[in-house]
């Protein structure tokens, strides 16, 4: 989903795709309008976001430098870069929820990228049934993800889940999925892998179709194998979708909620606790709230360097 | 010869089995979930609980009723669908123009920013919102739940758009202001037509993702207009847990969304493929 | 003669007509109608008695004048939303649901509930009908703090041992009186996985209530008498120790993630043979329709420990919010939702109200198994809210042990994790308790 495939263009190449020669419409405001239409364009939805977005923002950051439990009766204290310090210095809880987002982000958005690119592979050809396999394939991501999250909390119930049966019949030890501090995130990594690689799929796919056909042909002359030419002539073209597909998954993936909200809520003990969740237990359950306003913004620019280091990867190794 | 005839087909034979084996085993692993989920619809809470699980079993239509009856399920639809669609139409009326603006004009950095506002965690919306929407009246109305979805459809719609807006040739769009057509009219006349197919793959991408939202409507909705995923959720009371009543409220949740997707399945790949995501 | 007589009997009749009109003319003349044309929004939580309320508003409205409207949620998001709602000092809450005994102290520091006493002593706005004394005491005084009234009981449970009597008269075996009796007796029926000795609570947020009986039995208490962490005295790792102890050896592997709803689960399918749980399950275990275990099983005392035995108590109550605007509305509803009329069908299906002439009303005993019936009649009356600790900042300090109990079930060592809650809850502490002056 990126716009920039024009590469490193930007405002030269709009510049280059501005009509030359353009009549101005009659009139001073006439002529005005035209040559800011541009900005008309964009205007509407900037404006709007900035309406609804303001207060928030301005409220949490205002928030994060008080304490203050909701309460009614004790008015916010300020403390400053207090909640800053207290995240950064001495939180086992903060802490920990950064190593789980780590893992459970990074395990799961290399296995989806690895899975729905091999997919996409596998499904860039023709044949019967295509049009079927895609459109079922796409149901992982269409579904509610409360409804798929309680569904699969009860495939991985320990004692009558149909994952405990399968477990059984293929005589593997027995698991306890969810229940058990060291499967729940591998159980919950399956479950986000199910759901999502089909997006990346598609999106590769979508890059995969557009390549030219003759470069594999050229490669074949060669005497290049499949493998070969996918990992130097397919893989390098199509990185691009690719990356762009994991930035936005990487987007999704760090604020997950209602899937681990659903199954877990952060157990067993805080063993699944990602940092969004670790925010709405500070938030909700504590009423720390100023404390989770600095926890928020934390995440947020958690979520921004991800961004920020997966798009460097796009352009660094060109 | 004879031979490395019928060993090529052979060979090619065993390579295309082997193609739609593996094909037929990655559709059943991302369909079971689904299966499963429609067809513990139709057991009992204890033919549920049961272990190992049933697969063959009397079927009862008993939870249906129970939630068809017990939940004004038929009013939450409506509601899911109201504020589906209209943060779709909405989110296109701004994003559409806005994507456009950014294809043909730059404005690169609002791109980003625009991009920015998708790495917002939606808690920090929580809290403020409903003091503002409290203020102006906005809680539990479809406005207020609109303009909060919107915030998910915007960023979501301009992203996608960009790409295509930038595949449309700007010869054509030359060849129209020359005949005297204002820009406005380049956009909706030229330009919009041409992206259709990725129109179609982000309205469905809108809808998917506003249609399924939980936590927005979990705080901002109310008695008149709670939708659906917040109705699923309430089948478990504090003590109770009926799995029957669970199973059947997440198939009628999800039913609407895989039928639609499947109906415009081609439009939605075919707009995926068409190249508004190349890289 | 008969002239004096006549007098007096004239005049205990005029002094009888007297009285017997006054009360009844106060019976009859509570104005119920009093905040009539008011709407007021009941912020609930998804529970068999709020159902029971939804189904009986029409009457309410009748009665009353006053409109309803009823949002009700599961457990999690309902306080969810109560906390955003309360925060933003919302005058759209008029009632609502509340667990004081987990969170009385943390709302009534935030400023979130309207003091009820002087609603209660109030005779204009309260219906002698209702009866205040026919409260349980233990239930009714659990929910004030700081002698204000916070919320009003809508329920009594206490936490009695449900067993097997089928499986323990097969194996020889009597209901269990200690804590060692109920190890012992574990051992002896655990036979996975059809049936699992001892089923309880493990879940971060669930397994503290359960275990605080162990702790109190082994003579030990939440918060010292200097107010300081009592979990890891010695009395709480041995209780730690024990109940860990007891689940990871006799009980279900998913021990770590099950709350009330798998525990009742677990024994409604006849996979548990003991479970130490809510008394209000009674009525479903006994449904045919629900429960495999009709007929097999009993109730008996919670076990007692080296320590002696403390009953714990949970009722969930309705408050009314301070920001309100129909306050005399909200209570009105309150108090009608709390009758005994209304209570009387729910505690007839063996939900346990908090009022005593419910408990000692001869339909319901004959209704229920005598065991069940003696012991939840005992527990119920010396019941103490000893389920969550009595902190301001409850909740996280629960979730604090729940994590050492959860690691303890996973394997971890007993005392090192209950040394390091009892840190991290004495933090807590610090930061959040009032000062004392």
């Amino acid at each position: 989903m990126a716009h920039n495939g024009s590469g490193n263009d930007g405002e030269k190449g709009a510049a280059a795709r501005r009509m030359p020669g353009e009549a101005p419409a009659a009139g001073g405001l006439g002529l005005w309008v035209d040559r800011h239409i541009s900005w008309f364009f964009v205007l509407p939805a900037v404006f709007f976001l900035a309406a609804v977005l303001a207060f928030p923002i301005v409220y949490t950051a205002g928030l994060s430098l008080f304490r203050w439990s909701g309460a009614a009766a004790t008015p916010p204290v300020w403390v400053g870069l207090g909640n800053f310090a207290d995240v950064f210095a001495g939180d086992p809880g903060f802490r920990n929820s950064l190593f789980v987002t780590a893992y459970f982000t990074g395990v799961s958005l290399l296995v989806e990228v690895a899975l729905g690119v091999g997919l996409a592979q596998l499904l860039n050809r023709e044949f019967v049934g295509k049009g079927i396999a895609r459109t079922l394939l796409i149901l992982p991501v269409a579904g509610t993800p409360v409804a798929l999250a309680l569904v699969w909390r009860h495939m991985y119930n320990p004692s009558n889940g149909i994952f405990t049966w399968f477990a059984e019949i293929l005589r593997l030890p027995p698991q306890r999925w969810l229940a058990d501090s060291i499967s729940v995130i591998p159980s919950l990594i399956l479950f986000d892998v199910w759901q999502w690689t089909p997006l990346i799929m598609l999106i590769t796919l979508a890059g995969l179709v557009s390549l030219p056909a003759d470069i594999y042909e050229a490669a074949q002359i060669d005497g290049a194998s499949p493998w070969q030419s996918f990992w130097r002539i397919t893989l390098p073209l199509v990185r691009p979708t690719i990356v762009a597909a994991a930035m936005l998954r990487f987007m999704d993936s760090v604020k997950t909620f209602d899937q681990i909200y659903v199954t877990t809520q952060g157990g067993p003990g805080i063993a699944s606790q990602t940092l969004n969740l670790y925010v709405f237990d500070q938030a909700f359950q504590y009423l720390h709230f100023g404390y989770a306003s600095a926890l928020l913004i934390v995440l947020f620019f958690v979520i921004l360097a991800g961004n920020v280091m997966l798009a460097s990867i796009r352009r660094g190794r060109e | 010869m004879m031979g490395s005839w019928m060993d090529q087909g052979r060979r090619r034979f065993g390579r295309r089995a082997f193609f739609y084996a593996a094909l037929a085993l990655v559709l059943i692993v991302f369909i079971f979930p689904f299966f499963w989920m429609a067809f513990n619809s139709f057991k009992t809470h204890e033919k549920i609980l049961e272990y190992p699980p049933a697969f063959v079993f009397a079927p009862t239509l008993d939870n249906f009723k129970n939630v068809l009856w017990q939940t004004p399920v038929l009013k939450f639809t409506w509601n899911s669908v109201v504020i589906a669609f209209g943060s779709l139409a909405v989110g296109m009326a701004l994003g559409l123009p806005a994507a456009y603006g950014i294809a043909r004009y730059g404005h690169r950095t609002l791109a980003l920013g625009i991009l920015v506002c998708r790495m917002i965690p939606g808690i920090s919306f929580l809290v403020p919102w409903f003091i503002v929407f409290r203020a102006l009246g906005l809680l539990d109305t479809y406005t207020g739940l609109v303009i909060a979805h919107l915030v998910i459809t915007v960023p979501l719609i301009t992203w996608i758009m960009i790409g295509f807006f930038e595949e449309v040739p700007v010869e054509l769009e030359e060849a129209a202001r020359i005949d005297g057509c204002s820009r406005a009219g380049v956009f909706l006349r030229i330009a919009l037509p041409l992206v259709r197919p990725g129109l179609v793959s982000a309205a469905i991408l809108a809808l998917i993702f506003t249609w399924n939202s939980f936590l927005f409507p979990l705080i901002l909705a109310g008695v008149k207009t709670k939708t659906l995923p917040v109705v699923v959720y309430s089948f478990m009371t504090f003590d109770y847990l009926d799995l029957g009543g669970v199973y059947a409220a997440s198939t009628l949740v999800t039913l609407p969304v895989v039928i639609l997707v499947l109906l415009v399945q081609r439009q939605f790949i075919r707009g995926l493929t068409l190249g508004g995501v190349k890289g | 003669m008969s002239g004096i007589w006549g007098k007096v009997v004239w005049a205990t009749v005029m002094v009888g007509a007297v009285l017997a009109l006054t009360w009844g003319a106060e019976a009859a003349d509570f104005n119920w109608k009093q905040a009539q044309g008011t709407e007021i929004r009941f912020l609930a939580l998804r529970a068999w008695f709020t159902d029971h309320w939804k189904a009986q508003l029409p009457e309410f409205e009748k009665l009353t004048g006053i409109k309803v409207i009823v949002e009700d949620y599961p457990e999690d998001p309902f306080r969810q939303k109560l906390a955003v709602e309360m925060s933003a000092k919302s005058k759209a809450v008029d009632v609502f649901s509340t667990g004081v005994m987990r969170e009385g102290r943390q709302f009534l520091t935030s400023g979130w509930y309207a003091d009820l006493a002087p609603l209660v002593n109030d005779p204009t706005v309260t219906s002698a009908e209702w009866d205040r004394n026919d409260f349980i005491e233990a239930v009714w005084k659990a929910l004030q703090i700081e002698g204000k009234q916070l919320a009003v009981p809508v329920q009594s449970n206490v936490q009695i041992l449900f067993y097997r009597k089928d499986l323990f008269a097969a194996a020889g075996l009597k209901p269990p009186k200690t804590l060692e009796e109920l190890e012992a007796a574990a051992k002896k029926l655990h036979n996975p996985p059809s049936v699992y000795g001892f089923v309880a609570r493990g879940r971060k947020t669930q397994a503290p209530y359960t275990w605080s009986h162990w702790l109190y039995a082994n003579g030990g208490s939440w918060l010292t008498p200097d107010g300081k962490p009592g979990i890891n005295t010695p009395a709480g790792i041995a209780a730690a120790q024990q109940y860990a102890r007891l689940l990871r050896t006799y009980g279900e592997p998913g021990v770590t993630d099950s709350g009330p709803i798998e525990v009742q689960s677990h024994f409604l399918q006849g996979r548990a043979a003991m479970i130490l749980d809510a008394v209000s399950w009674g009525g479903i275990f006994s449904d045919p329709q629900k429960s495999k275990v009709v007929g097999k099983w009993e109730g008996a005392l919670a076990p007692a420990g080296p320590g002696g035995v403390t009953y714990e108590l949970w009722a969930w109550g309705l408050g009314v919010s301070p920001f309100s605007e129909k306050k005399k509305a909200a209570w009105l509803f309150l108090q009608w939702a709390t009758s005994k009329q209304i209570q009387k069908p729910l505690h007839l299906r063996s939900f346990p109200m908090p009022r005593k002439s419910l408990w000692t009303d001869p339909e319901w005993k004959s209704k229920v198994l005598p065991e069940y019936y003696e012991a939840a009649m005992t527990q119920v009356q010396n019941a103490r809210p000893i389920g969550h600790p009595p902190c301001v900042a409850s909740p996280e300090v629960t979730d604090i042990v729940g994590v050492a109990i959860n690691n303890a079930l996973a394997g971890k060592d007993v005392k090192a994790e209950m040394d390091a809650a009892a840190k991290r809850m004495a933090d807590v502490l610090e930061k959040t308790e009032p000062k004392k002056r």
